[in-house]
């Protein structure tokens, strides 16, 4: 099943990955950005029980790295598991389109025939032509709905209950790619719509995210203000419960907000002209753009760009790499970056073969490419991402240390994926897809 | 000499320097004579009022001029249309029309811009209306630049169509644009966060248009203060049959198993046991405005008001109620059918049940355009909807509508009628409300229902 695994895995990282940005000071997001990740694939490759099953044993094995109670850990396993309940179609299969053929295939039958057994007969037939079963097309109708409401609390006036609940929102916002999220409210056409005005002044009054769009009873928010991310919350949750307290609200949801335009993320901008602004394109270069305008946003708005990509050195590193000779990779990697490859030195990049087979990629972290492996540090320099790199490598090594090798069925093998390292692709339509930077195989 | 008055637009005010004392002395008027500022709403009345008085002034505050347009062919109004426009023209080109869905409230607003020959706004409630309105304006002025606001885009024409959230965002900016605004579904407009569109807009003619404007005075005074009086209404009952297709309404009331029946019986016992040991009556909006502000400050409150959402959605999630729309789904199964659900998550459930397309705020435009115009053609016989089409979408074909859950709103329950009244060749429409027994869901319905097309 790793195989399997593994070789979707890989499937999806050849259609492009998703950046991944969590803050370094918090070993419980980076866990649990590593084993969604383990999830995502094995939804990929076995479908959502598959998943399930996967993130259920790592989660056995997750001693709580940071010390946090009991409640913030359950409500990490159960946000974890929410998100991987999802099944996640290939990304060249567009999933309106598959809902059209499906939904008109039925109506070209009497619906008694439908209801007597024709719905299987159907979905059959549609899977058949996308090489995949009647199950996994049943799942994938609507599995790219965002349902789930992370929060959704009667008791959303309890601070600790909303710190807690904003915890597991800000982990699965992180994890979504987006850093923006979208609160609806039940209640009186009235009172909702004083409480838009209402939480949008007292979030503006403590710098907290600003509302980037409103619509009736859901307005969006972009960004969690400055300062650390307890604080974050703790000063969101209190704003908002000062914001509505007095209002006969019958309910309040915060959901993550991933925002998809003409098949492409929009990652929204921090500057109030363009909150749309950065929508994630198709080409790698762009995306390496707008990867860097999202790190800026997670990283808190306040940090550098990272430094362009040094021209010499990525040349270099190409040259290294394109003189790569067959054969099977060692474990050392070369020091100077402009000497070439030693005879005995490792070729790189690896191919995802010899990747794949070799036994001591367990020991570093490793970026893959679309169709090459690399060393973390080489693709600092290739990709030119400096700051975005150090970023993870300050993270990934926390992310582990408390339980690492990660015991996953059948294998304790364990390799860190970087994939692209600034690139934000998805596939279209599947923001499920976005968790797919950190794979853990 | 005295210098003339001049009249300004700026950040959605109408500024007046060297204004008249008695201009002054206007309500809502900040500042003085030499630097007066009063909501862009006034600059009709301000104006008028100037040439009653014979002051001369300089009118440097519109930033827009006639048009020259004409409407393109094709049917001529009917004799209520006529009516309506005569109406609101004699009204000063100002005041609601209220008609029924499907009656053909967007061919008065057709007949209000020829006749006005001003740049015009359109603000209609969802990005759905916005691409409705747009390529009917583009039907009715072939030659017109059009415009839209919202949904990503921010594009001026001569006649634009934006979004209500567009337009309360943006007029202050571009209020003085217009010379017509039309309010599409104008019930929306007096909400707080919306009535900014009007009152930031310097227009002096205004067209409201609504199929339910609704009973409640203060709302109606608000839309006379923003728009004008309502200056012509026709009911759905006074069209039905002519203009309207004739329909039945139907109620199937259903039985909850006895499982559903338990567990409804103890939500509500709890609930209710809340509501007497806490002194509460919910029996008025503000009654129960009390009740969910203080029960969410106590843990035994909000676990009443958890009992109470229970109890509520055994009741519109009943098991019976399912089983009952299969048997109408397939008894209507050539004809074109809306199902509305009061939630998504119902929605959804219908839809991968019986492969029926589903539209939410979820369903992105593209998906939402496809799957219409689908129906429309035929290719699709059935699409299940939350909310997100209880108003303005214009799906003639659509024959039954199958209500499976709904909220207490008489304007939800009539928007919901209307969306299968639009006439289409001799179609009879049909509206099944299918109603758990015994639950509260049956005063739910009574409530929504009073409104005389369902008497």
């Amino acid at each position: 099943m790793l195989t399997a695994l593994t070789d979707d895995a890989l499937a999806v990282s050849r259609r492009g990955e998703a950046l991944r940005l969590l803050p370094s000071d918090n070993r419980m997001q980076g866990c649990a950005a590593a084993l969604l990740e383990v999830a995502h694939h094995a939804a990929a490759a076995g479908g959502g029980h598959v998943a399930q099953a996967v993130l259920a044993r790592a989660l056995s094995e997750l001693r709580d790295p940071s010390g946090s109670s009991d409640r913030v850990r359950s409500g990490l396993s159960q946000t974890l598991l929410a998100l991987c309940a999802v099944d996640l179609p290939p990304p060249d299969l567009d999933r309106t389109s598959l809902r059209l053929e499906v939904f008109t295939r039925a109506a070209e039958r009497p619906f008694a025939r439908l209801l007597a057994g024709e719905r299987a007969a159907i979905l059959r037939r549609i899977g058949e032509s996308h090489g995949v079963s009647a199950a996994r097309i049943d799942a994938w109708l609507f599995s790219d709905v965002p349902s789930e409401r992370l929060l959704s609390l009667p008791a959303w006036r309890e601070p600790e209950a909303l710190v807690a609940a904003w915890h597991r929102l800000t982990l699965a916002t992180l994890l979504a790619g987006s850093l923006s999220f979208r609160i609806e409210v039940e209640g009186f056409e009235q009172a909702s719509s004083r409480a838009v005005d209402a939480v949008a002044q007292a979030f503006a009054a403590q710098g907290l995210p600003r509302v980037v769009e409103r619509a009736g009873r859901v307005w969006r928010f972009c960004g969690l203000g400055a300062g650390g991310v307890k604080a974050r919350k703790r000063r969101l949750a209190q704003a908002l419960i000062q914001a509505c307290a007095d209002l006969p609200l019958e309910r309040l949801h915060v959901s993550l907000e991933t925002r998809w335009k003409d098949g492409k993320l929009v990652v929204l901008d921090s500057q109030p002209s363009h909150p749309e602004a950065a929508a994630v394109p198709s080409t790698l270069l762009q995306a390496r753009l707008s990867g860097k305008r999202a790190l800026r946003l997670a990283l808190g708005g306040d940090e550098p760009l990272p430094r362009a990509p040094d021209k010499a050195q990525a040349s270099a590193q190409r040259s290294l790499g394109a003189a790569r000779a067959a054969g099977r990779a060692t474990a050392s990697r070369p020091t100077d970056e402009h000497a070439g490859p030693a005879d005995n030195a490792p070729q790189l990049p690896l191919s995802l073969s010899e990747f794949a087979q070799s036994d001591t990629t367990q020991q570093q972290g490793w970026v893959l490419s679309e169709r090459a492996a690399w060393p973390i540090d080489e693709v600092v320099e290739q990709e030119g991402a400096r700051t975005l790199i150090q970023h993870v490598e300050l993270w990934y090594p926390r992310m582990f240390a408390p339980w690492s090798p990660l015991r996953l069925p059948g294998s304790a093998r364990l390799a860190v994926r970087l994939t692209s390292a600034a690139s934000l692709l998805a596939p279209k339509g599947s923001p499920r897809a976005l968790l797919g930077h950190i794979e853990v195989i | 000499m005295n210098a003339p008055t001049r009249l300004g637009f700026s950040d959605g005010g109408l500024r007046v320097s060297g204004a008249p004392a008695w201009l002054a002395a206007l309500p809502g008027a900040r500042g003085n004579r030499a630097s007066l500022t009063l909501p862009a709403s006034a600059y009709a009345s301000v104006v008028l009022a100037l040439r009653a008085h014979g002051d001369t002034y300089v009118d440097e505050a519109r930033a827009f001029a006639p048009l020259t347009l004409t409407r393109a062919g094709g049917h001529p109004p009917r004799g209520y249309q006529k009516e309506a426009l005569a109406a609101w023209h004699e009204a000063g080109r100002r005041g609601v029309v209220v008609l029924p869905t499907g009656a053909g409230k967007s061919f008065v607003a057709e007949l209000a811009i020829a006749l006005v020959k001003r740049p015009s706004l359109v603000v209609v409630p969802t990005l759905e209306l916005v691409s409705q309105w747009l390529r009917g304006l583009a039907l009715a002025f072939p030659d017109v630049a059009l415009g839209q606001l919202g949904g990503g885009v921010r594009r001026l024409g001569d006649l634009t169509v934006a979004t209500y959230d567009s337009a309360a965002l943006m007029m202050r900016d571009l209020g003085d644009r217009f010379g017509l605004v039309i309010f599409d579904e104008c019930h929306h407009l007096p909400a707080p966060v919306f009535r900014v569109a009007a009152e930031c807009a310097l227009a002096p003619f205004r067209l409201g248009l609504s199929a339910t404007p609704g009973d409640d005075p203060d709302r109606q005074a608000q839309l006379t203060e923003l728009i004008g009086e309502l200056v012509y209404e026709q009911t759905i009952t006074e069209l039905r049959g002519a203009f309207l297709a004739d329909y039945d309404v139907i109620q199937v009331p259903v039985e909850l198993d006895p499982g559903e029946r338990r567990r409804y019986e103890e939500a509500r016992a709890h609930y209710l046991g809340y509501l007497r040991s806490a002194g509460f009556k919910t029996d008025s909006a503000d009654g129960w405005q009390r009740f969910v502000r203080e029960a969410a400050r106590t843990q035994e409150g909000r676990s009443a008001l958890e009992s109470f959402r229970l109890q509520r959605s055994i009741a519109f999630e009943a098991s019976a109620k399912f089983d009952v729309l299969l048997r109408l789904l397939e008894r209507h199964d050539n004809e074109r059918k809306l199902v509305f659900t009061q939630d998504n998550a119902a929605a959804y459930r219908v839809g991968r049940h019986c492969l029926l397309p589903v539209i939410t705020h979820h369903t992105a435009a593209a998906e939402r355009r496809a799957v219409l115009d689908a129906f429309k053609a035929g290719a699709l016989r059935a699409v299940v909807t939350s909310k997100v089409l209880n108003e303005g979408v214009d799906v003639p074909e659509a024959s039954v509508a199958i209500i499976l859950s709904g909220s207490g709103s008489v304007r939800e329950h009539v928007q919901r009628l209307g969306r299968v009244l639009r006439k289409h060749e001799a179609k009879r429409a049909r509206l099944y409300e299918i109603i758990a027994a015994e639950t509260t869901e049956v005063g739910t319905s009574e409530r929504r229902r009073a409104h005389r097309a369902y008497r």
